[in-house]
């Protein structure tokens, strides 16, 4: 048996660890949050992560800001926002800023959640608010998972509308759509060769759709991959 | 699948859009009668032709208009809305608008004897 830390001695927890204990996660503590680093198999989720794999990152960094003013407020602050919409620009700290229309933005944190970025940008929100700049709390509203593999595109194709394929869904190209019939914001984020896409959705159907992303991959053989097999997909994280 | 242009996201599926009801301009709810009031809330024209109607595209809660000819049922264009409001409309009662023109007539000491506006409407 091998020893896991209780994410219930923890005061922050995923959205879904009730389903990672299910699974028989193994668990560590990083950042506050117990976080899966497997699920007993770690080698079969080395091999699954290039092919069909399901992460929870709900323990990550993210936030949000919207209104008339709020790119240009982000600029001032020190967060790179590109022009058109539904487009990410990569932050010189592996973060990324997704501009969602406009006058809307969410801000991801890196995988390492070692940026500062996010909790810079709500704690100068907080001291200094703005008009026309209204936060987006997306850390406790959002639970952010992670499809990786080559097989991703034709799951998504049985349970969303939107072409996803990578010869028509571009790196770092967002997508606000229904997967699986909720509304979700997909980007893809690809991790050196391999092809992944992020997804935000709402915490509280976070239970549903962790299960019919799981029976959407069950064809193939995909399966949920703790942190350590993500990792694995590059030595840059 | 029935698809629906949006113009912040492009086509998608019609199931990810509302119905909004039909664009139609706002009256000030200070200067008409309860009638007509309730008429601009309940009835609707219901024309057979090329109307604009408001859809939301749901997942990004983003109101458009669009163009329907609803003898087809099909969608001709779909559009931003700031290509007709260009900008804020407020409603204030007219009384509140008077005085809040007084106070600001007050402060830069003169009084502006052209502005009777006592409310705005598309």
């Amino acid at each position: 048996m091998v020893e896991t830390l209780d994410p219930s001695s923890l005061t922050n927890r995923s959205f879904l660890y009730r389903q990672h204990i299910k699974s028989g996660a193994v668990f560590a503590e990083m950042g506050g949050f117990a976080v899966p680093l497997n699920y007993g198999n770690p080698d079969s989720e080395t091999e699954a992560s290039s092919n069909m794999g399901l992460v929870d990152l709900s323990h990550l960094p993210r936030t949000g800001f919207k209104g008339w003013d709020a790119a240009k407020w982000l600029v001032s602050n020190g967060c790179k926002v590109g022009d058109g919409s539904n487009v990410t620009t990569e932050q010189a700290c592996y973060s990324r800023a997704m501009r969602l229309a406009p006058s809307e933005v969410a801000i991801l944190g890196d995988l390492n959640a070692e940026s500062s970025l996010v909790n810079d940008l709500d704690m100068t929100w907080s001291s200094h608010r703005s008009d026309g700049v209204f936060h987006v709390p997306r850390a406790s509203t959002n639970c952010w998972l992670k499809v990786t593999g080559k097989y991703a595109p034709s799951m998504f194709a049985k349970i969303c509308a939107v072409d996803l394929r990578p010869q028509v869904f571009g790196i770092g190209q967002v997508a606000q759509t229904n997967i699986a019939r909720l509304n979700c914001i997909v980007v893809r984020h690809d991790i050196d060769a391999v092809l992944t896409y992020d997804i935000l959705t709402d915490c509280a159907s976070a239970d549903y759709f962790w299960s019919a992303l799981l029976d959407a991959m069950e064809e193939f053989s995909g399966k949920p991959i703790g942190i350590s097999a993500l990792k694995s997909l590059s030595v840059n994280i | 699948m029935k698809i629906i242009e949006c113009p912040l996201n492009g086509p998608r599926n019609a199931q990810e859009f509302v119905f909004g009801g039909d664009v139609i301009n706002h009256p000030n709810p200070h200067l008409i009668s309860d009638d007509q009031w309730a008429n601009y809330v309940f009835i609707e024209e219901n024309r057979a032709g090329v109307v604009q109607e408001w859809w939301c595209h749901v997942p990004t809660a983003y109101w458009f208009i669009a163009e329907r000819d609803t003898v087809k049922d099909e969608i001709l264009r779909t559009f931003d809305p700031s290509e007709i409001y260009k900008e804020r409309i407020d409603y204030n009662r007219p009384e509140v608008e008077a005085q809040s023109q007084d106070t600001k007539n007050n402060k830069v000491g003169e009084v502006n004897s052209t502005n009777k506006e006592t409310g705005s409407s598309i």
